[in-house]
């Protein structure tokens, strides 16, 4: 295991987690990843570090968000749309599972 | 317990974002297999999301609208966490709420429920869709004509809503069709359709990068198109000559600070972009394109002379264009004190910009409404495209033609069918698909419609969006036409004062705006497309979740009342609101340039419509690209003016934080003006000789001698470098001032940039008191 995340790393564990959870696209399981592994906790910071067009992370955070999704909304600003981002209860319990089978793939 | 088992360092900066992102780039370059990533990234790129702040090109087609002032207000207007619920309207008459500025009414949010006015109580209240439908329906059938019925658009439509509702207005049987590109580049796609055989810009994005220098004649692109501004200061930075025209010196247009720049915006720098500004007097832009040609025909003459080759691009001339020698004659006739007199600039200024032009290998010329609002902007544009003939530069890389549309998809509107005065071959071909017989008498545009309002030959307005009351001239009389309809419907996100003006029945119906994700009744998103200024058509999905679940579409709501209206024999409105790929099936089927439409559209950036011209073919009945050769106007308003005591030219132009009819605040910061609109900008000079200083008020007197009294009250002077002779204020709290009765010769564009005015200061108040 590399002393950072590489990118296979990261994809790896993406790849789990759209197996646990076949109706998520590719996007936002990366958004759930992300979140669950403190690389970014809100849309542009998402779309910066990924090279991905802010409005399209928007779009997948606004689909995917609500109480009984994996993701919530926190907040969002009214002016730059950069919208805050947590994991529910149920994106906790998606990402607790993916993470251990993740370890053992990874390994 | 995600993070206690993270899989490596916790450190963004050594393995976050780097590694991320250039596992992106890679993985987006080679095309490789799945591997999560690759559809990570890419999944959702061909339904990007179509900046809804202008009509520029948009390269990057996702991300835009964050690095331009336009784009983020546009999309933080619409995606506002504010509503404008049925309980507002309880406790808000429709006479209270006609007191409010349009910026307090759209500072409410986002209307939420279909709406119907109840003139008992003076309010709004809620009405079922499917009642409202009905209703409408009801009324559009009591008519004994469908002309009776006029139908306005808005440059918001996106392609699909436009020619759901063409279809609609034309099986129902009328071509009234009142649009908002009638009061602003309706002189371009006359001219240049004279000109040239099409009515459209003829060149593309990757022009700019290719041009030696670009023309920009009254155009202000920093407050209305702010990205092209990055186009220009890249063509700037290359070493290619920026010429700018435009009567005030906008700071936008001098130098920009590019948002996508960090070290720039760091730094607090900035790049000069223009190279030669001119400030010639309203109106004067002819006469200066003219001196400019006059110029270059004196250029030639002395190449000639010297024996050496023409600086005319004589193949070009003969293989391509007519009435060149008619068109050199009409120039060479006229005079530089003509010139000089008319432009407002001296010869010398006007040389230089010659100069530039000959020295350029390849120019583009773009312009917008300070050159189209005038009555004579259809010559203005003439001269335009006459002297770029001049030296072949339209139909090669890097030259070209380019109008700057204003809202997004004014231009793709105009091309799906919204056109009053619609080609044979369009109805023929609408009529082959849907097998009906459409209407072939031509209809209203916005002037007519207006008429037809007043005069009462017109009973009832459908607004497609837009603020219909406020974009049009002689504000003060359309609440007087609307106020006349059996029926007023306003399709719409936001309230405004056109929604204050019922007619017998009124209806607001709220509608999904482009920001917002249009689920059909699958679960599946649909996207629109779009037209950009360069003829790119792309698809755009909604990001943000709608404001309320009561919204529709926009094409679910013309379906609604279409279906209601004509019924369903020919076409099956519900399904196409449910599916639009099967609207853009039969626009492929219908428009040529559109075949394999949604698979095309669907493809990064999407797709150009072919544009015949700038491949130099002529779609002219010569067949060849028209020079224009007639005299410059007698005279202009600034000329009228000056022979009338106290008299001035005023232009309305908009503020930095206002799109069209939309306030997004009270400042605008390139001009120094802070939380106000209520301002005129006049020469220094002109102030003194009023009598006036800085700071003091004024009520602007229209002095259009048509016997209508206009008058624009308590005004602020701001002194301003602008020409003495010519004032400038914001539309459309002017737009009072702007005579219907004025219009562009063969376009009916307003003339909203050759506005007779003098003014009553406070002090002269106070002495006839």
């Amino acid at each position: 295991m590399p002393d950072s995340p590489s990118e296979a790393d990261f994809l790896a564990l993406v790849e789990v987690v759209r197996r646990r959870h076949a109706t998520l696209s590719p996007l936002g399981a990366g958004i759930i990843t992300a979140i669950s592994q403190g690389i970014a906790d809100d849309s542009r910071t998402f779309a910066r570090l990924f090279g991905i067009a802010h409005a399209l992370v928007l779009r997948e955070i606004n689909l995917l968000c609500g109480p009984q999704a994996p993701i919530d909304i926190v907040r969002r600003d009214a002016r730059t749309q950069r919208t805050y981002i947590k994991l529910t209860v149920k994106g906790d319990t998606l990402m607790a599972g993916v993470l251990d089978l993740g370890d053992n793939v990874a390994k | 317990m995600g993070k206690t088992v993270f899989i490596g360092k916790p450190s963004r900066a050594a393995g976050g974002w780097g590694a991320l992102k250039s596992c992106g780039k890679r993985l987006l370059e080679s095309g490789s297999p799945l591997s999560g990533a690759r559809t990570l990234l890419k999944a959702n790129q061909p339904d990007g999301f179509d900046c809804p702040g202008c009509a520029w090109g948009d390269p990057e087609h996702g991300s835009s609208f964050e690095f331009c002032e336009n784009g983020v207000k546009a999309v933080a207007w619409e995606a506002t966490d504010k509503r404008t619920p049925p309980d507002f309207f309880a406790t808000h008459s429709v006479s209270e709420l006609k007191t409010w500025s349009d910026y307090a009414l759209e500072q409410q949010g986002r209307l939420t429920h279909p709406m119907r006015y109840d003139r008992a109580t003076d309010s709004y209240v809620r009405v079922d869709w499917d009642a409202a439908f009905a209703e409408i329906a009801a009324i559009l059938n009591s008519f004994d004509t469908p002309d009776r019925a006029e139908f306005y658009t808005s440059g918001r439509a996106s392609n699909e809503a436009a020619f759901l509702y063409q279809l609609f207005v034309r099986l129902y049987g009328t071509n009234n069709f009142p649009d908002c590109s009638n009061m602003c580049h309706e002189a371009s796609g006359i001219a240049m359709k004279q000109a040239v055989g099409v009515g459209k810009g003829t060149v593309l994005l990757e022009d700019f990068e290719k041009a030696d220098a670009i023309f920009v004649i009254g155009q202000n692109p920093g407050t209305n198109h702010p990205r092209m501004l990055g186009d220009l200061r890249r063509a700037a930075r290359r070493g290619a000559k920026i010429v700018i025209f435009n009567p005030l010196r906008e700071r936008g247009l001098e130098r920009f600070a590019d948002p996508q720049d960090k070290l720039e915006m760091l730094r607090g720098g900035s790049s000069e972009i223009a190279s030669d500004y001119f400030q010639p007097r309203l109106g004067g832009d002819m006469a200066a394109v003219r001196g400019m040609a006059k110029a270059v025909f004196a250029a030639d003459e002395a190449a000639r002379t010297a024996g050496r080759p023409s600086v005319l691009d004589l193949d070009f001339i003969s293989r391509h264009t007519a009435d060149f020698d008619a068109y050199r004659g009409a120039v060479e006739a006229t005079g530089w004190a003509e010139i000089e007199d008319q432009s407002g600039l001296t010869r010398d200024e006007i040389e230089r910009a010659a100069a530039v032009y000959l020295g350029a290998g390849r120019v583009i010329c773009t312009w917008a409404m300070g050159v189209t609002q005038h009555r004579h902007s259809v010559i203005t544009i003439r001269e335009i495209a006459s002297f770029m003939m001049l030296r072949g530069n339209i139909g090669k890389p890097g030259a070209g033609l380019c109008p700057v549309r204003g809202h997004s998809n004014v231009q793709g509107d105009r091309t799906v069918g919204i056109n009053e005065k619609p080609p044979a071959a369009f109805l023929d071909a609408l009529e082959r698909e849907f097998d009906f017989q459409a209407p072939r008498h031509h209809g209203h545009n916005v002037l007519a419609a207006i008429g037809a309002m007043l005069d009462g030959s017109a009973q009832a307005f459908i607004g497609l969006g837009g603020n219909f009351a406020r974009a049009t001239p002689d504000s003060q009389l359309i609440e007087r036409a609307l106020a006349r309809q059996k029926l007023t419907v306003n399709i719409a996100t936001k309230l405004n004062h056109s929604h204050l003006m019922p007619g017998e029945v009124s209806f607001i119906l709220p509608c999904l705006g482009r920001t917002e994700i249009d689920h059909n009744s699958k679960g599946v998103s649909q996207i629109v497309t779009v037209e950009d200024s360069m003829s790119m058509v792309h698809g755009s999905g909604g990001i943000n979740r709608p404001a309320s679940p009561e919204l529709r579409s926009e094409v679910a709501i013309i379906a609604g009342i279409a279906a209601a209206t004509v019924g369903s024999a020919k076409v099956d409105w519900a399904a196409l609101a449910d599916d639009y790929d099967l609207i853009r099936d039969h626009i492929a089927n219908v428009i040529p340039g559109f075949e394999n439409y949604n698979q095309r559209v669907r493809k990064p950036r999407g797709f150009h419509l072919r544009n015949a011209a700038a491949n130099r073919e002529w779609e002219t009945p010569q067949g060849r690209a028209m020079f224009w050769s007639g005299p410059l106007p007698d005279a202009v308003e600034h000329q009228v003016a000056r022979g009338r005591d106290g008299v001035f030219v005023l232009q309305t132009f908009r503020s930095h934080d206002q799109y069209n009819t939309t306030i997004y605040g009270m400042d605008d910061r390139y001009r120094g003006v802070y939380g106000e609109r209520n301002v005129v900008f006049i020469n220094p000079a002109d102030l003194a000789d009023l009598g006036a200083e800085a700071g003091d008020r004024a009520d602007v007197i229209g002095r259009h001698e048509d016997g209508v009294s206009r008058v624009a009250s308590d005004f602020r002077f701001v002194p301003y470098d602008i020409p003495r002779g010519c004032v400038a204020g914001y539309y459309p709290e002017l737009n009072v001032l702007v005579p219907l009765s004025s219009a562009g010769d063969e376009s009916d564009t307003p003339t909203s940039k050759s506005v007779l005015v003098s003014f009553r200061t406070k002090a002269r108040q106070a002495d006839a008191a």
